[in-house]
């Protein structure tokens, strides 16, 4: 079930910039809020809430695990958190799609009719 | 008091995400309450919602319920409805029918009128707009009963009970008018 990645695409905003804060490097729950504000230049803002619910789902999908280790020499209330290679591959995949979509946007609406967000 | 209050809105998540995540929710809010804490209220209520309603299993149960209680009152009121057919109809044959049945699923009467639970009379209407069905206190054949087994006659009872048994039950007597109306009366022996 695993090796089906379609099955999980599209991911949803959150996952996307959680599975992309993670890309780097191991991160704790706030230090993954933090490098979603900044990936985003602000635009996407996770509550509390909102990402330990996807962290939860995700842990369950396999797609990141809990980072042993670190949690040791921190603080004991921060825990760290992995891409894994499952949850690698659908980033990647994800990408992908998301660039095939942008090339059919600029073909069908035209690369100068897309306006910079910023 | 923000504080206390937030915490009391993560306290309320259901006990397994609570014991995993309180703490570092926590703990982000310690960090970020400076830059406003509606957001993060607006955001922690969202998740109580979705954890209560989405993630646990507190809507299957709620709906396994909710579906249980419609298919028992729909099975109940179907009986109900047969029962009253039955009875409307005057059609011995499906009552005695309909009393097995229901007396075989249940172990007891079931109607509206309980009407295997005590002795029901059951007579014509007075008018067509009125209801077929209408209770009596006590039909001919019983009251003659009642005064044989007063005035201490020990043979009355057994001699019904015969005489039941012989002509079988329910009980049919002629009305007040002889011609419209009949007088069905069940009885249960103890």
């Amino acid at each position: 079930m695993k090796d089906d990645l379609t099955t999980l695409l599209p991911l949803t905003p959150a996952v996307l910039h959680i599975l992309l804060a993670l890309a780097g490097e191991d991160r704790h729950g706030y230090g993954i809020m933090q490098e979603v504000a900044r990936q985003s230049e602000g635009t996407c803002k996770l509550g509390p809430g909102t990402l330990y619910d996807n962290l939860q789902r995700l842990v369950d999908a396999g797609l990141i695990q809990e980072a042993s280790g670190k949690s040791a020499h921190e603080n004991s209330r921060r825990r760290y958190y992995r891409l894994t290679a499952f949850g690698r591959r659908v980033l990647s995949a994800e990408l992908v799609r998301l660039g095939r979509l942008l090339r059919k946007a600029k073909a069908h609406v035209g690369a100068t009719s897309l306006v910079k967000v910023s | 008091v923000t504080r206390s209050l937030y915490r009391y809105l993560v306290w309320l998540h259901p006990p397994a995400f609570r014991r995993q995540f309180a703490e570092e929710i926590l703990w982000i809010f310690d960090e970020t309450a400076e830059e406003g804490v509606f957001p993060l209220f607006a955001d922690c209520l969202m998740s109580l919602l979705r954890q209560w309603l989405v993630r646990s299993d507190v809507w299957k149960l709620a709906a396994g319920a909710g579906i249980s209680s419609l298919l028992f009152f729909g099975l109940g009121y179907g009986q109900k409805s047969s029962l009253e057919q039955a009875l409307r109809r005057g059609n011995p044959g499906q009552l005695a029918e309909e009393r097995h049945r229901l007396l075989a699923m249940h172990g007891r009467p079931f109607g509206s009128d309980e009407a295997f639970g005590r002795t029901v009379q059951a007579g014509a209407p007075a008018t067509s707009s009125e209801w077929p069905i209408r209770a009596i206190q006590i039909s001919p054949r019983i009251a003659a009963v009642k005064l044989r087994v007063q005035a201490g006659d020990r043979h009355a009872l057994d001699e019904f009970w015969q005489e039941a048994a012989r002509t079988g039950t329910p009980l049919f007597e002629p009305g007040r008018d002889g011609a419209h109306e009949v007088i069905a009366t069940f009885v249960l022996a103890r």
